[in-house]
């Protein structure tokens, strides 16, 4: 059982040579360290990717924009580029735990640690993002986000590849996030909807699911036909599911509100 | 692993186990005994404290990855006298037993360092992750707003 | 009255100072060292039986001290709720069990040097269970055969009053089922207890509890000590709402601490206090009641089945406290109750803030409104009608309810909540649908008129610098007892509460006291400090004139000592003398015992929005009216209200422990759990009644435990006006409303599944 810090690349890359496949890598830590808590007889080697610095990058480049893993939602939330470029991720990390978990959680942790109801996980996959992932020997390569969670809790990681950061392209349009929980606040999502250049439905399976069908009716004149459409992808979704009978309706108050902001937005 | 940490305004070595907690290490370690634990997950909010001018919860946070930060209890906020928060959460009684109050203040002062005239919603916000089981929170939203008024006089 | 100079003001709590600069010392902490630390070992199947238990790996970890399971275990089991020997509940819990009946249930502990060495070690510990199949539903209970090895599967209780006295037939009639959820008390602070043998072999525990003398009996009992040889303290509380007023981890500790000796600290986690110790009790509830042609209740029937969970505890003094309320909120000639106290494979139920009160009125209140409704009646109105008026008598024999304000309750708070105007307002047909909704509800005063004895008694002295200490064996759940007692005994002897400490229990130093439940700490401690005060103060004149060989009748007491002749002294100055002239102490002790048991009364009226789609409740906007008789403390009390309304909010649409087919707990963590956070907490106006309650100091009566009662249903029927439905399992979740919405569209139609086309219709833009 260890503990380090790494700041830059190539202390984390020496890190995960040294330590191959039994490295632990924590960020903000809101969900790993209640695990070890309640696991007491795990002995981890743990990296602290908090702070190093290719993690935390917030930029634009040419055709997209660039979001570091170890970036806290509240850091999403404020920032002034994402609420222009990647609007659903900002309403996404709005929405997201309370304001003390939002101050230390990080986007690569949530997409890492694999919920199905990873709000985070949603919007990028809604806005076409890509993961940079990196391995211990500098190998790097983009991943489409949709392809990274393989069954709850499982990604296609390893312990020899972390996440860099994400590539969230331009000109993904207007773009949104809505969920519910059982209370306003502070709860995790039985269903959320996000929109970029995609729409996707956040937790119905253990990846975002698209509403292709939906989206091509959110253009059109017919409010109901795209609610219809919403229904229709969580029947095709989960149609033996006892949930069934909750979301088929409940996404339809989540289309409306979607429907509602784009005609705020547009007007 | 060795760290160095700032707890209300004093450095401290220590040396901490890699599974330490932010909570263990200033409950256990330092004797600041005002941080409360309460479900040991992030949601309850009675083991905030306030890092590098945010509240964050020290139940979900490694006191490893505290190294170099600035760390803030409820010990560290009043000197001779009570804060001005202290003082409107005497006089709006918005503590009963006791437990979730040092989170509680805790949140909100780092609600008004950062935004020293919130709104009411923005209050429950800022308070969103504090639970209180006595209270129904609205003494202790009418105490936050107070304190606010409060110190922008002060 | 209106000359008080402490009782009925805003006085602060008397540890305020210490809980908001973060000094107040919980017993979680207390410095590391001085003690050993426990972790229980939890069952982690619903049903089964310990094959073995391996302890090698875990004796492994450096500070590991010594394993326990069922095999240390004293042969006696012992039931939490009991404080006297003649109680004759079941006693069937082990302090630790190799036949674990739920999850959570203790099968061992692990003792070490440090709480992370007790961690670890528990960890651990390999554990060989061989699985059971699991009851987890109440009214499949009944049926089953016991899993509880010889005690039986139903208790059974009745209640009843004039039989015969009124038609059960033949007119307007309706049955309606509701059922409650178990829930959890969420005290922020979560369970924990230390023990040690001082060196007079006596066994000391202190512990966050609500009756040091239960503990203290059931101990003794248990581990076959004498009782003066068992030492409680009530320690500092972080919260209880009746999750720490039964005995439930003291054993295991006392029980580590006299099979080696040592100082042990047990700590639950919230997950293990979750599991492990205690719930409000969940309960089905049949309602049928007969009215006549002008909504005048005739009779009425109750039947309830109450899930105990896995032990009896005090599973079935619940179910009867249920039925004492049928009898004291409205006026039925002719009433049955009967319940069916069942127990399944899950964590075992008891004492919940309102004592199944919370539960009987959900059930009865919710049928209530659906039985106006069937009758075309506002819902106010037909209350208006059969409630009880102030000098009634329970009709089944209980103690009479005293000046009963239920009507100035239901009128005042009409008037103020604006009901008639906001009644006939159309919930709209909208995305989100608005209505209001009102509930009654009634509880008692203490235990005056029940099988179990009510008394105390109060040690109080003045001290020779003229300071009050009141000994007292009360405890301090963050709800202002102490405070209160202070502004009683405050107001008698002209002393401000900030000269006076009122002890906690401490059973080898405080007189006996039952406890601080039941509703009775105001009412019945707070009376008999009124008492006691009073006796002191007529001893303390006597005395002043023996001392100065003044007469008594010349001598005012009023914060300082006056005599007719204009001169004064000063209280301690007083004392002093009487110390040095008579060589006596300033002191009494007084021992009291209730005569009454009125009831005290609430309405809330609730205003709720409620989402067709995402079946997402709101309630916007809340009036709790009550029936306090005094408020001696207007500002603690208030907090009483705003927490209770806040619990019953949680009961009303989102707090449940459920359990799945295995009897495995699905919401065992907050995070599962949806408590009210700040955000979904309306505003809370509150309207007090205040017209003496004789008995009651200075006429006070209680608050703690109603204030919770009536929400649920206010909400419910807030709910079922807005959605035109017949909701009436609790709590409603999005999903049942969303269910309820779908079943009353493919009722309406008849075209079942087409409810989406009616949905998509009705979101307007209007909103």
């Amino acid at each position: 059982m260890t503990a380090a810090v790494a700041r830059t690349l190539e202390e984390l890359r020496a890190r995960l040579a040294e330590g191959r496949g039994k490295a632990c890598l924590i960020a903000g830590g809101t969900d790993l360290v209640l695990h070890l808590h309640e696991h007491p007889d795990e002995e981890p080697d743990l990296i602290d990717i908090s702070s190093l610095e290719a993690m935390r990058i917030l930029e634009k480049h040419p055709g997209e924009t660039l979001v570091g893993a170890a970036v806290t939602f509240a850091e999403i939330e404020a920032s002034p580029l994402l609420q222009e470029k990647a609007q659903a991720l900002v309403m996404a990390a709005a929405s997201m735990g309370s304001t003390q978990i939002r101050n230390r959680a990080t986007l690569g942790g949530n997409v890492a640690n694999a919920s199905a109801a990873a709000d985070g996980t949603a919007a990028l996959c809604a806005l076409d993002a890509q993961a940079l992932v990196e391995d211990y020997q500098g190998r790097q390569e983009r991943l489409p986000v949709g392809a990274l969670v393989t069954a709850p809790g499982k990604t296609v990681l390893g312990p020899d590849r972390f996440l860099l950061a994400f590539a969230i392209p331009d000109g993904t349009g207007p773009s949104a996030f809505f969920k519910v929980g059982s209370r306003r606040a502070v709860a995790i999502s039985k269903l959320s909807l996000a929109l970029g250049r995609h729409l996707v439905l956040g937790s119905l399976a253990p990846s975002p699911v698209r509403a292709e069908k939906a989206q091509a009716l959110l253009a059109g004149p017919s409010r109901e036909a795209f609610l219809d459409a919403l229904t229709e992808a969580v029947e095709r979704a989960i149609p033996t599911r006892a949930s069934l009978a909750y979301k088929r309706v409940a996404v339809r108050g989540l289309g409306d509100d979607l429907w509602r902001h784009l005609k705020e937005v547009r007007s | 692993m060795k760290i160095s940490i700032t707890v209300n305004g004093r450095l401290h070595e220590a040396d901490v186990a890699p599974t330490t907690r932010l909570v263990d290490l200033l409950r256990n370690g330092l004797g600041l005994t005002s941080v409360k634990e309460g479900c040991s997950e992030g949601e309850c909010g009675a083991c905030t404290v306030i890092v590098d001018g945010k509240a964050v919860t020290s139940c979900t946070t490694l006191a490893f990855q505290m190294d170099g930060k600035s760390v803030t209890t409820l010990e560290g906020i009043a000197e001779e006298t009570l804060h001005p928060l202290q003082q409107a959460f005497i006089d709006h009684d918005a503590v009963q037993c006791g437990f979730c109050t040092p989170g509680m203040i805790l949140s909100a002062k780092a609600l008004l360092d950062a935004n020293p005239h919130p709104t009411r919603d923005e209050v429950c916000r800022a308070l969103e992750g504090n639970l209180c089981r006595c209270t129904g929170y609205l003494p202790i939203v009418e105490a936050v707003l107070d304190g606010a008024e409060r110190l922008s006089r002060s | 009255m209106s000359d008080l100079r402490y009782v009925g003001r805003d006085i602060a709590r008397n540890d305020i100072v210490q809980k908001v600069s973060g000094q107040m010392r919980y017993l979680a902490d207390l410095r590391p060292g001085g003690t050993c630390h426990a972790r229980l070992l939890l069952s982690p199947v619903a049903h089964g039986r310990v094959k073995a238990i391996d302890g090698t790996e875990a004796a492994k970890v450096p500070g590991f001290i010594r394993l326990f399971t069922a095999e240390d275990s004293p042969r006696r089991r012992y039931n939490s709720a009991l404080f006297l020997p003649d109680q004759q509940d079941l006693k069937d819990q082990p302090v630790f069990t190799d036949r674990p009946l739920f999850v959570g249930d203790m099968i061992g502990a692990v003792l070490a040097e440090t709480d992370e060495a007790a961690r670890r070690a528990a960890a651990l510990v390999r554990v060989d269970i061989e699985p059971f199949e699991a009851v987890t539903d109440p009214v499949t209970a009944l049926s089953a055969p016991s899993f509880r090895d010889g005690f039986p599967q139903i208790v059974e209780g009745r209640l009843s009053c004039g039989e015969g006295a009124a038609p059960r037939e033949g007119h307007a009639e309706l049955t309606t089922t509701v059922r409650t959820p178990k829930i959890h008390h969420a005290a922020m602070e979560n369970h924990i207890c230390r023990s040690h043998l001082d060196y007079d072999d006596v066994l000391v525990v202190q512990s966050p509890c609500q009756m040091i003398f239960t503990v203290r009996f059931v101990l003794s009992e248990l581990f076959d000590r004498p009782i003066n040889r068992v030492r409680v303290i009530k320690a500092p509380m972080g919260g209880t709402f009746g999750g720490k007023q039964e005995v439930m981890i003291e054993p295991a500790c006392a029980l580590m601490t006299l099979a080696t000796g040592l100082p042990v600290q047990l700590n639950l986690d919230r997950n293990e206090t979750i599991n492990a110790t205690r719930t409000r009790a969940a309960s089905v509830g049949t309602v049928r009641t007969v009215v006549d042609g002008e909504g005048y209740f005739l009779h009425r029937e109750t039947d309830v089945v109450v899930d105990a969970g896995a032990y009896a505890t005090g599973g079935h003094r619940v179910a009867m406290a249920m039925g004492k309320k049928l009898f004291r909120l409205y006026r039925i000639p002719s009433q049955t109750f009967r319940t069916r106290t069942t127990f399944t494979n899950t964590t075992p139920s008891g004492a919940c803030r309102g004592y199944g009160s919370p539960q009987i009125h959900a059930i009865t209140e919710i049928h209530i409104d659906l039985l106006a409704r069937k009758l075309a009646l506002d819902p106010a109105v037909l209350r208006l009608k059969n409630l009880v008026e102030p000098g009634d008598l329970d009709p089944t024999g209980a103690p009479p309810l005293g000046n009963a304000r239920i009507k100035d309750c239901l009128l005042k708070g009409m008037e103020h909540f604006r009901w008639n105007e906001r009644i006939a307002a159309e919930p709209g047909d909208g995305r989100y649908r608005r209505a209001v909704g009102l509930a009654c509800a009634t509880h008692g005063n203490g235990y005056f008129g029940s099988p179990y004895p009510d008394f105390l008694s109060m040690a109080i002295r003045l001290c020779e610098d003229g300071t009050l200490l009141v000994n007292a064996g009360l405890h301090e759940l963050g709800n202002g007892t102490l405070t209160v007692v202070a502004q009683i005994t405050g107001e008698v002897l002209g002393l401000d509460p900030s000269r006076i400490v009122v002890t906690e229990g401490d059973t080898q130093t405080a007189p006996f006291d039952v406890g601080c439940v039941a509703s009775r700490v105001t009412y019945v401690c707070g009376a008999c400090a009124y008492e006691a005060a009073e006796k002191l103060k007529t001893l303390f004149r006597d005395q002043i004139a023996e001392a100065t060989g003044k007469d008594a009748e010349g001598i005012e007491l009023d914060g300082e000592v006056r005599f007719d002749d204009g001169k004064r002294l000063s209280y301690g100055d007083a004392v002093c003398l009487i110390a040095k002239v008579l060589r006596q102490e300033v002191g009494i002790y007084h021992n009291y015992a209730p005569k009454a048991n009125p009831a005290s009364f609430g309405v809330h009226f609730a205003e709720v929005e409620v989402d067709c789609l995402t079946g997402l409740s709101r309630v916007t906007d809340f009036l709790a009216v009550h029936d306090v008789g005094k408020a001696i403390n207007p500002r603690l009390l208030k907090g009483q209200i705003y927490g209770g309304v806040q619990m019953g909010l949680g009961m009303a649409l989102s707090e449940e422990l459920a359990y799945d087919r295995s009897g495995r707990p699905k919401n065992d963590r907050f995070s599962r759990y949806p408590l009210v956070n700040a955000p979904d907490m309306p505003p809370v106006d509150v309207l007090l009644i205040e017209e003496h309650e004789p008995g009651g100091p200075y006429g006070a009566k209680s608050i703690g435990e109603i204030c919770t009662v009536p929400t649920a249903a206010a909400v419910v029927n807030a709910v079922n006006r807005a959605l035109v439905t017949e909701l009436t399992e609790l709590p409603l979740t999005p999903e049942r409303i969303i269910a309820a919405l779908a079943e009353r569209e493919s009722n309406k139609t008849g075209r079942g599944g087409q409810e989406q086309v009616m949905f998509s219709r009705t979101t307007g833009d209007s909103h």
